[in-house]
């Protein structure tokens, strides 16, 4: 697969499953685009809106109910996965658990049959590139979140792919994290030049990463657009309520010309747009759906309605305790009244401790004492169990072995191992226990002479020992 | 790797069978099926009355043949139970970096199943290394299928030697240990 293309078509790609009763269901629909080598586009979406199917699908993970997948002029949606070439991050990050870093990422050159003094050279610039570097012989359960999520960036570009896929890589990471990571993430699309399909319902990571963004809705594309489309020009109330917080306003419909309405602006909105000129939904009902008013700073919309930003800062008041009860900790919050917290009724406001003043004045008290320790309860029958059914008869049975009709002690030993048909018994078991058949019999003494008497007799008995 | 197929609900419940009839009676039935008085002998005989055939016992094969019944099921549940706890996510990633199915069983499912292939091989051994109603119902207690736990038994209740009986489960425990 070449390392290189101009562009993937997408053309109505769409895939099918069977929902509950084996009707089928549409994950996705119709999706056809055009990707230049490049680009960054971000598939952004609620969660089951088709937008991980639809990267499984261009991966090959998928195999697709219907359209096609080109790169350049090859046709790909009918090679599987190993063929198409693309590097792919996952959730999960997906990294082999018995394989160390260096293996991990060099397990797609390996692959590829590179040969080792290449693989070395391009593992350590793919860990450099991932920030992986100095975690070679970690295993990955050593590593943390965010190393562990590099790594799967480092293996996914070493190979060098055209395409590099992302299934939410960031959605593990705590905000920071994530924040510094969506940053590399850009650095390393930028130096390596080749096109990224990154899969998202973070509006912040889309807007903030993509050159384009596909929003998507049950499995259909609403838009596929740079950011600041999307974000100031949404193509529906989908996209508009997906993409922003007070992204949708309700007025009245004043007059309606043909497709076109006006709007009455109440008079808090003095501040904001004079008026609103939209565009209709379907049906011309009092609620219109709103073009050109976008974006609203939020700023402008809180002096607006009237609202004034106030940081309501919590204050730690600490534990208190009464009367050897404990009370939960409590913040106190400055800011509207309804907020603060009032003393309770009939609470004297002199009487609180220190929850350590009171957990010492009750130690003599049954509530301080160390719990029963439960797990006696399921240990103890169990060992009960096994002293009777097991290490009792075990070793009744070796002092019994120790205790012959004649000899010494070791007498019956002694004579197991002196018998010769012993070791035919112990291959015998051995051999059905390792299932497999001998070339040698069973049943052989080591003196055909001396095992003469010894052998079965018709009867199916034999001389025992 | 992974295929679903209609059948894969029914068939731990169809091999979770011989587990529950015990092996006596798994022994027994195929006692009636492999001897050479069994039906697998009689069928050909009768649907070629004039061909000869060894009337050797081939006792070492039905033992094993048993075995592997009463085996069977329980390490492919056992290893089934490793397999399924394998994240089918490894094996979408290995194929992503170039792994056939081939690559994918030999570097990520081998490896990983290793150890459970390794306890169940343990396992196995340990409740084959004490057959005894299949050496006895299928082989040949005196001869060929001769197995240690058939002695232990005749010392205990043919000899009545108790001691000696001891002894062998002994031996039998750090065998198979």
């Amino acid at each position: 697969m070449k390392s290189i293309f101009d562009e993937l078509r997408l053309n109505a790609v769409t895939r099918r499953f069977a929902g509950v009763g084996g009707a089928a269901f549409n994950a996705l629909s119709d999706l056809t685009m055009t990707i230049k080598r490049g680009e960054f586009i971000a598939l952004l979406g609620p969660s089951g809106c088709g937008k991980s199917t639809a990267l499984n699908c261009i991966a090959g993970l998928l195999p697709l109910s219907g359209g096609t997948i080109m790169l350049d002029e090859t046709r790909i949606d009918t090679l599987p996965p190993e063929q198409r070439g693309f590097g792919m991050v996952f959730q999960n990050y997906a990294l082999f658990p018995h394989m160390p870093v260096e293996k991990n990422v060099g397990f797609g050159l390996r692959m590829r049959g590179v040969g080792a003094a290449e693989t070395a050279t391009r593992r350590r610039q793919g860990a450099q590139d991932g920030a992986a570097d100095g975690q070679e012989h970690k295993l990955p359960g050593q590593l943390s979140g965010g190393q562990q999520q590099r790594v799967a960036i480092a293996r996914a570009i070493v190979i060098e792919p055209p395409l590099i896929l992302m299934d939410e890589p960031l959605s593990n990471l705590d905000a920071k994290l994530r924040i510094e990571t969506r940053a590399e993430i850009r650095r390393i699309h930028t130096e390596l030049g080749r096109a990224t399909i990154y899969v998202t319902h973070d509006q912040d990571e889309a807007l903030s990463l993509a050159d384009r963004i596909v929003v998507m809705k049950d499995g259909v594309a609403q838009q596929i657009a740079p950011p600041q489309e999307v974000y100031a020009q949404p193509s529906n109330l989908h996209v508009a309520r997906f993409m922003g917080y007070r992204n949708v306003l309700e007025l009245d419909v004043e007059r309606e010309e043909g497709e076109r309405v006006t709007l009455a602006v109440p008079a808090s909105a003095s501040s904001g747009p004079a008026s609103f000129r939209c565009r209709a939904g379907a049906a011309a009902s009092r609620f219109a759906r709103m073009r050109r008013c976008w974006p609203l700073p939020r700023r402008q919309c809180d002096r607006r309605r009237g609202h004034q930003r106030r940081i309501l800062r919590p204050r730690f008041a600490g534990r208190r305790a009464h009367a050897g009860r404990y009370d939960p900790p409590r913040a106190r919050r400055t800011g509207p009244a309804g907020w603060r917290r009032r003393a309770r009724p009939g609470f004297p406001s002199n009487a609180r401790w220190c929850i350590r003043d009171v957990a010492m004045a009750t130690a003599d008290s049954a509530l301080a004492r160390e719990p029963f320790d439960r797990t006696l309860l399921l240990v103890a029958p169990a060992g009960l169990f096994m002293l009777l059914l097991f290490i009792y008869p075990f070793l009744y049975g070796l002092w019994l072995s120790f205790t012959p009709k004649e000899g010494g002690a070791l007498a019956n030993y002694t004579h197991f191992f002196n018998t010769d048909n012993l070791w035919p018994t112990i291959w015998t078991t051995l051999r059905l226990a390792l299932r497999r058949r001998s070339s040698t019999s069973g049943w052989r003494c080591r003196s055909r002479s001396r095992c003469a008497s010894r052998r079965p007799t018709s009867a199916g008995h034999h001389d025992f020992w | 790797m992974r295929v679903k197929t209609p059948y894969q609900r029914w068939s731990p419940r169809f091999l979770v069978v011989p587990i529950t009839l015990g092996t006596v009676l798994i022994a027994e039935g195929n006692a009636h099926v492999i001897r050479p008085q069994g039906v697998a002998r009689a069928v050909p005989a009768v649907l070629h009355p004039t061909t000869e055939r060894s009337g050797s016992p081939t006792t070492i094969t039905g033992v094993l043949i048993s075995l592997v019944i009463s085996g069977f099921p329980f390490a492919f549940l056992l290893i089934l139970s490793y397999i399924t706890g394998i994240d089918p996510g490894l094996a979408r990633a290995a194929a992503t970096l170039g792994a056939d199915p081939k690559a994918q069983f030999r570097h990520i499912y081998l490896p990983l199943l290793a150890p459970g292939l390794a306890m169940c091989f343990c396992l196995a051994f340990v409740q084959a290394f004490s057959v005894f109603p299949s050496a006895i119902l299928l082989g040949s207690p005196a001869g060929p299928t001769r197995v240690i736990s058939i002695a232990a038994y005749e010392a205990a209740f043919e000899v009545y030697d108790y001691s000696l009986a001891s002894a062998i489960a002994m031996i039998m425990g750090l065998s198979s240990s």
